[in-house]
């Protein structure tokens, strides 16, 4: 019995924390890194769950996107073909199974199922039984209805026995190079797209509700443009684990390296496009013309610093958020002293040395 | 004709390569050796997807790391298990390798036809058999205009009817366009099946004329 919870930790709770460390040292800066008291931030949050039921729907959506991050890494991780012998678990009795991932529910929604706990035991002290209720209700609805879809997905039973088919289009838009890791994203990263462009314009829509200069400044919308770019580098770091999975072949194409780089830059500029739609909402107050170069180029020349620092070396997860850290750290005070599009031509220029100088020598480790 | 200069390839302190000087003639050229010899090694290091210290020299002139580009051109490669982003159609792969290696869409299709793997053409790759996208990376490997062509276990996977003629369109390529290939192999072929010009033996981190 206990080799089973042994395996399933192993195998999907150990692994879904180590895939995504990145995500929770960001969300643990952004929630814990603040330069504000704590404790008072974080009553003020559960209060407004608890006391406002907007606030509650808010928080519940909240909790059921991790929830849905949650499914979406357990669900492809049991479907891994290196994961199939975990096949095995369904020869013990439904119920037992059941329990078994229950158990795994419960460690990767951990996090959210702490913070709504607390806010539960809140609710509960300020008599506010309803939300507490609701709150507890989700919960559970959350935990079990999921362990029952994971409990489906492991004994390998279709979601719909009816066998509806979607009618098709037709419409088959071509797949150029520099397309394939946005459809990569688009068939298998979906949640995590979606997650991370509603973080991204969230951010800029906060900013451009709340913050209005007495005087025109780029730099304040470079800032947070370049926290909003930063959110993507989760993505970044997938985007390289598909080029090293599935395009290794591309490197036998004849392309020269500034055509690779062209094709890199073109997919991180589909890639920020909805940021930087959306960053024309600013015009003319917060952004003019000719700086809005300077956020396109800041957008692309940022992530592709990114993806070129990943072929320095073979580095996980841990390793590669520290760079970013420390890119943003560096760039948060060179901004500040207001350098003009000669940030982005430097940015440009250092991922294309990087790109350049270890392209060709990049070489996928297997332990 | 393909050259090695002091051509050395090692995974950490692995030496999985050492070759100080080596030349393969032109033709249809048998690589042997046991699992773990070098041989797949020494296919990606040729087509350009493995980094390594030395040099490697096509045809007296092209070197991989001064002219890659021109280099790759004339060096395509097709892997033991090919891997390819599963959304993609066997279409859609063939229009990227025809405009990368500048190949005709039109012999890839008729290749596809005669390996019976067309009527999955428009379908996405993740719905084939490990033995439909071994012969797509065949024909990918068949594309454009090379002059040498890696084949590493070409035939793993593929029905016995199609190992016919995945050999049948080595012979053609070598004898009417002048292609050399250079494959590995742990299956035996049959007298008539594929004649090959040189054997070689991959022992000992090195190469080495097979017998010699």
């Amino acid at each position: 019995m206990k080799i089973v919870f042994t395996i399933l930790q192993k195998v999907i709770v150990n692994h879904f924390y180590r895939v995504n460390a990145g995500f929770f040292l960001f969300m643990f800066f952004v929630l814990f890194g603040m330069p504000v008291n704590l404790a008072q931030f974080h009553l003020a949050i559960i209060t407004i769950i608890v006391q406002n039921p907007f606030g509650l729907a808010g928080g519940m959506l909240v909790w059921l996107l991790y929830n849905v991050k949650c499914m979406d890494y357990a669900i492809k991780q049991m479907r891994n073909p290196q994961q199939q012998f975990l096949f095995c678990i369904t020869n013990l009795p439904a119920s037992a199974c059941f329990g078994y991932l229950v158990y795994v529910q419960v460690l990767v929604y951990m996090p959210v199922l702490a913070y709504s706990l607390v806010a539960a035991v809140i609710a509960v002290n300020g008599h506010y039984y309803g939300s507490a209720a609701g709150i507890v209700f989700f919960t559970v609805a959350s935990i079990t209805l999921t362990a029952a879809v994971y409990l489906r997905v492991l004994q390998r039973k279709p979601f719909i026995q009816s066998g509806i088919v979607f009618p098709k289009t037709g419409i088959r838009p071509g797949k150029p190079l520099f397309t394939l890791p946005l459809y990569y994203l688009l068939y298998n990263r979906r949640q995590m797209l979606v997650a991370t462009k509603i973080f991204s314009l969230l951010v800029l829509y906060i900013f451009f509700k709340l913050y209005e200069p007495d005087q025109y400044d780029i730099r304040p919308l470079l800032l947070c443009f370049m926290l909003a770019t930063a959110a993507n580098s989760s993505i970044v770091f997938q985007i390289k684990v598909f080029e090293d999975s599935f395009t290794g072949f591309a490197k036998n194409f004849p392309f020269s390296l500034l055509t690779r780089f062209g094709i890199l830059l073109y997919t991180y500029l589909f890639l920020m496009l909805p940021e930087l739609v959306f960053v024309c909402k600013g015009w003319p107050l917060h952004v003019h013309l000719f700086d809005y170069l300077q956020l396109l180029l800041l957008g692309v020349g940022l992530l592709s610093l990114f993806h070129g620092a990943l072929y320095t070396d073979d580095m996980d997860t841990e390793a590669y958020f520290k760079i970013v850290f420390a890119v943003l750290a560096i760039l948060f005070f060179v901004i500040l002293y207001n350098p003009g599009i000669l940030l982005e031509c430097v940015l440009l220029a250092v991922s294309f040395g990087l790109f350049a100088s270890y392209y060709y020598d990049f070489e996928k480790k297997y332990d | 004709m393909l050259q090695f200069e002091k051509l050395q390839k090692k995974y950490g302190s692995f030496t999985a390569l050492d070759i100080d000087s080596f030349v393969i003639d032109d033709g249809i050229v048998w690589l042997q050796g046991e699992n773990g010899s070098g041989k797949t090694t020494l296919l990606k290091t040729i087509a350009g997807l493995l980094p390594f210290m030395g040099d490697i020299i096509l045809n007296n002139n092209l070197r991989i790391k001064k002219q890659r580009q021109e280099f790759l051109h004339l060096v395509n490669y097709g892997e033991t298990e090919p891997l390819y982003p599963g959304f993609l159609t066997g279409k859609e792969l063939v229009k990227l390798y025809c405009y990368a290696k500048k190949g005709s869409i039109k012999q890839c299709e008729e290749l596809l036809q005669k390996l019976h793997v067309f009527e999955a053409y428009n379908n996405p790759v993740a719905t084939y058999s490990s033995g439909m996208v071994k012969k797509l990376s065949l024909v990918l490997a068949f594309t454009g205009n090379p002059k040498w062509i890696l084949l590493d276990e070409p035939l793993v996977a593929v029905d016995v009817a199609s190992v016919e003629t995945v050999c049948g369109i080595i012979k053609n390529k070598h004898e009417q366009e002048g292609v050399s290939f250079l494959i590995t192999s742990h299956q035996a072929f049959y007298s008539g099946q594929l004649t090959f010009t040189a054997s070689l033996l991959a022992a000992g981190h090195s190469i080495k004329k097979a017998g010699a």
